[in-house]
C-alpha cells in the first residue's frame, strides 16, 4: 500500500474544495517548453503559416540532399576535418578565411581602381593587407587572453541550464581528484619501468553528460543543452573578431595607418623629385 | 505501509524565487521524496533553512549570472552554435550599426559634423546590410546542416538514383561515422574494453565536429565576394533614401567669377558689422 500524503499549507487553508477531493499538485505541462516552441508549433499548425513553412521545409530538404550531403562528404572537407579535428582554432580559421576573401577583394578593387595613381595605388593595397595582418593576430591574441575568463563563464552557464548551485565547485573537485590520483600514480611509478595508466581530465561537455540531471533530460533536450554549451565557445571568438574586425580596426588602426600611408608616399614623392632635380639640369 | 510525504512551503515567504517556478526543481523534489527513497524523506521538508540558503544565492548573483541564467540566453548560445555565420554577423551589426557610430560621434576631432553623421551613417548601412543578406541566405544551408548532421542517411542520394539521372551519388562518409560512432559508444560503455575504443571513439567525434564546423561556415565563404559587392552598391542608396544622408562632395577650387563674387561678399559683411563701423554714421547732414 502506497499512501501520498499532500502537507502544503495551501490545501488546508482551502478546506472547502480539498476536503474531500484531495488533489496532487502534479505538473503536467512540458518543462522545458517555452513561448518560443509554442509559436512555432502555432505556426505550423496554422493555415497562414502552414505552407510557407512546407515549402521552406522541402527547399532545405533539397539543399541538404544535393548540396550539404555532397560538400560534407567530399575529399576536401574530409581532408580538412581529419587535418584540423584536434585544433581548437578551426572556427576561428573559418573566421579569417571569409576576412581573406572579403579583405583580397577590397585590395583587388584598390589595385584596380584607375582613378588613382600606381604607387597610390601599391601602397594602399599593402596598408589594406598589413592591416588585416596586424588585425587578424590581434584578434587571435585577444581570443586567447580571454578564452580562461570565458570558459569559467561557460561553467556557471552550464550550472544554470542543470539547475544546479553546486555544478562548478563539483566539475573542479571531479578533475582535481582526477589529477591527485595521477599525480599519485606517476609518483608510485617512478623507478619503474611501466608507464602508469593516467585518467583524462574531464571537458565540460563530458561532465555534463555524466550528470543524472542530463540523464534524466530527453533526446532533444539533451541536445539542445549542449549545443547551448558548444553555442558559448563560437560566441566567445565571434564577439572577439568581431569587436576586432569591425570596430577596433575601422575606429583606432584605419586612421594611422592611413596617416603612415600618407606620410610615406609624401616622402617618396620628395624623393622621386630630388632624383629628377638634376636630371632635368642635365 | 509506506508513506511518502510530499511537502512544500507555499507560504511565499522568501518571494518570487526560482526554487518555486522551476519545474527542474519541482521534479527533483518529487523524485527526492516519492521515487528513489520510497519512503518517508527526512532530507527535505520544506525547511527555512534550505530555501534561505536557495535566496542568499539568489541574492548573490551578479548582473553576469543574471545574463546566463536567463532564458534569451540560452536560446542566443543555441542560435549561435546553429547559425554561425548570422550570429557574427548580427554581432558585426551591434558593435558596427551601435557601438561604431556612438564612438564616432563622440570623438573629438577637426571633421565636422556632417562627415562624423556620413561615417556613422556608413557604418549602420554596412552592419544592416550584412546582417540581412548574410541572415537570408545562410539560414537555409544552417537548417539543411542540422538536418543532414541529424539523419545523414535521409539526404543521401542512393547510387542507382543517382545513376538514372546520370550523375554520381553522394559517399556515405559521414553515415558511416555516425554508425561507427554509435558502434564504439556502446563498446566503451562495457568497461573492459573501454580502453581500446576510446581513442578511435573520441578521434571520430573530433573529426565528425569539424566537419560540422566546416560546413557551416563554407556558406560564408561562398558568399563573401557577392555580399561585399552587394554592400558597396547598396550603402549609397540605403544611406539617401533611409538615413536622408549624401555623401558632400569635395568643394571644387574657384573657376569662374560668380563662386569669387560669392566668396568676397562674406568679408564685406564682416567688415559692415564691426563696431567701428556701426559708430559710423554716414550720409548727408
Amino acid at each position: 500500500m502506497n499512501v501520498k500524503f499532500n502537507t502544503n499549507s495551501f490545501a488546508n487553508n482551502t478546506q472547502n474544495y480539498n476536503q474531500y477531493k484531495q488533489k496532487q499538485p502534479n505538473f503536467t505541462g512540458n518543462p522545458l517548453q517555452n513561448s518560443a516552441d509554442v509559436a512555432s508549433e502555432i505556426m505550423q499548425d496554422s493555415n497562414l503559416f502552414g505552407p510557407f513553412l512546407k515549402i521552406y521545409d522541402k527547399f532545405t530538404d533539397g539543399i541538404a540532399k544535393h548540396f550539404t550531403s555532397k560538400i560534407v562528404n567530399s575529399k576536401p572537407i574530409i581532408g580538412l576535418a581529419s587535418k584540423f579535428k584536434n585544433s581548437d582554432n578551426l572556427f576561428q580559421h573559418c573566421l579569417t578565411v571569409g576576412s581573406v576573401i572579403t579583405s583580397g577583394l577590397y585590395m583587388e578593387k584598390t589595385l584596380t581602381n584607375d582613378k588613382l595613381d600606381k604607387d597610390r595605388k601599391k601602397t594602399l593595397a599593402v596598408n589594406q593587407g598589413l592591416t588585416f595582418l596586424v588585425s587578424t593576430v590581434g584578434a587571435y591574441s585577444l581570443d586567447k587572453y580571454v578564452k580562461g575568463w570565458w570558459s569559467k563563464l561557460t561553467e556557471k552557464f552550464a550550472g544554470h541550464l542543470l539547475n544546479d548551485n553546486k555544478f562548478v565547485e563539483n566539475f573542479h573537485n571531479h578533475n582535481k581528484t582526477i589529477k591527485e590520483a595521477n599525480k599519485k600514480l606517476e609518483e608510485a611509478a617512478k623507478g619503474t619501468s611501466e608507464k602508469p595508466l593516467l585518467k583524462k581530465t574531464a571537458k565540460l561537455e563530458e561532465f555534463v553528460k555524466m550528470q543524472p540531471s542530463y540523464k534524466a533530460l530527453g533526446e532533444n533536450d539533451a541536445k539542445a543543452l549542449i549545443s547551448k554549451i558548444k553555442g558559448m565557445s563560437v560566441l566567445r571568438t565571434m564577439i572577439v573578431f568581431g569587436f576586432v574586425y569591425r570596430y577596433f580596426v575601422p575606429v583606432v588602426v584605419t586612421k594611422p595607418a592611413n596617416w603612415l600611408c600618407e606620410k610615406y608616399l609624401d616622402y617618396k614623392k620628395s624623393k622621386d623629385n630630388g632624383k629628377n632635380q638634376p636630371s632635368t639640369k642635365a | 505501509m509506506k508513506v511518502n510525504s510530499i511537502q512544500r512551503d507555499m507560504t511565499l515567504k522568501q518571494g518570487n524565487l526560482r526554487l518555486h517556478s522551476e519545474s527542474q526543481n519541482f521534479r527533483e523534489k518529487n523524485n527526492a521524496g516519492v521515487y528513489e527513497n520510497r519512503g518517508y524523506n527526512a532530507d527535505y521538508c520544506g525547511s527555512f533553512t534550505g530555501k534561505s540558503e536557495a535566496a542568499t544565492t539568489a541574492i548573490k548573483k551578479g548582473f553576469v549570472d543574471k545574463i546566463l541564467a536567463s532564458k534569451w540566453f540560452g536560446k542566443f548560445a543555441k542560435y549561435s552554435n546553429d547559425h554561425n555565420i548570422s550570429t557574427s554577423a548580427l554581432i558585426a551589426l551591434v558593435l558596427a550599426g551601435v557601438m561604431r557610430p556612438a564612438t564616432i560621434m563622440a570623438l573629438p576631432g577637426k571633421k565636422d559634423k556632417e562627415d562624423k553623421i556620413y561615417a556613422s551613417g556608413h557604418a549602420m548601412a554596412s552592419g544592416i546590410i550584412g546582417f540581412l543578406v548574410s541572415t537570408a541566405i545562410t539560414s537555409p544551408f544552417d537548417e539543411s546542416i542540422k538536418k543532414f548532421f541529424g539523419e545523414p542517411d535521409k539526404y543521401l542520394i542512393e547510387k542507382n538514383v543517382a545513376k538514372k539521372a546520370g550523375r554520381k551519388g553522394s559517399k556515405p562518409t559521414l553515415e558511416r561515422m555516425k554508425k561507427a560512432i554509435a558502434y564504439l559508444d556502446k563498446k566503451v560503455e562495457t568497461a573492459k574494453t573501454a580502453k581500446y575504443y576510446e581513442p578511435l571513439l573520441e578521434k571520430l567525434t573530433k573529426q565528425t565536429g569539424a566537419m560540422e564546423t566546416l560546413a557551416k561556415n563554407i556558406p560564408d565563404w561562398i558568399i563573401g565576394v557577392p555580399r561585399a559587392i552587394l554592400t558597396i552598391a547598396l550603402i549609397p542608396p540605403i544611406l539617401k533614401y533611409v538615413f536622408g544622408v549624401e555623401k558632400k562632395k569635395k568643394e571644387e577650387p574657384p573657376k569662374d567669377t560668380v563662386v569669387n563674387n560669392n566668396s568676397m561678399e562674406i568679408p564685406k559683411m564682416d567688415f559692415i558689422e564691426k563696431p567701428a563701423f556701426q559708430q559710423f554714421k554716414g550720409g548727408v547732414k
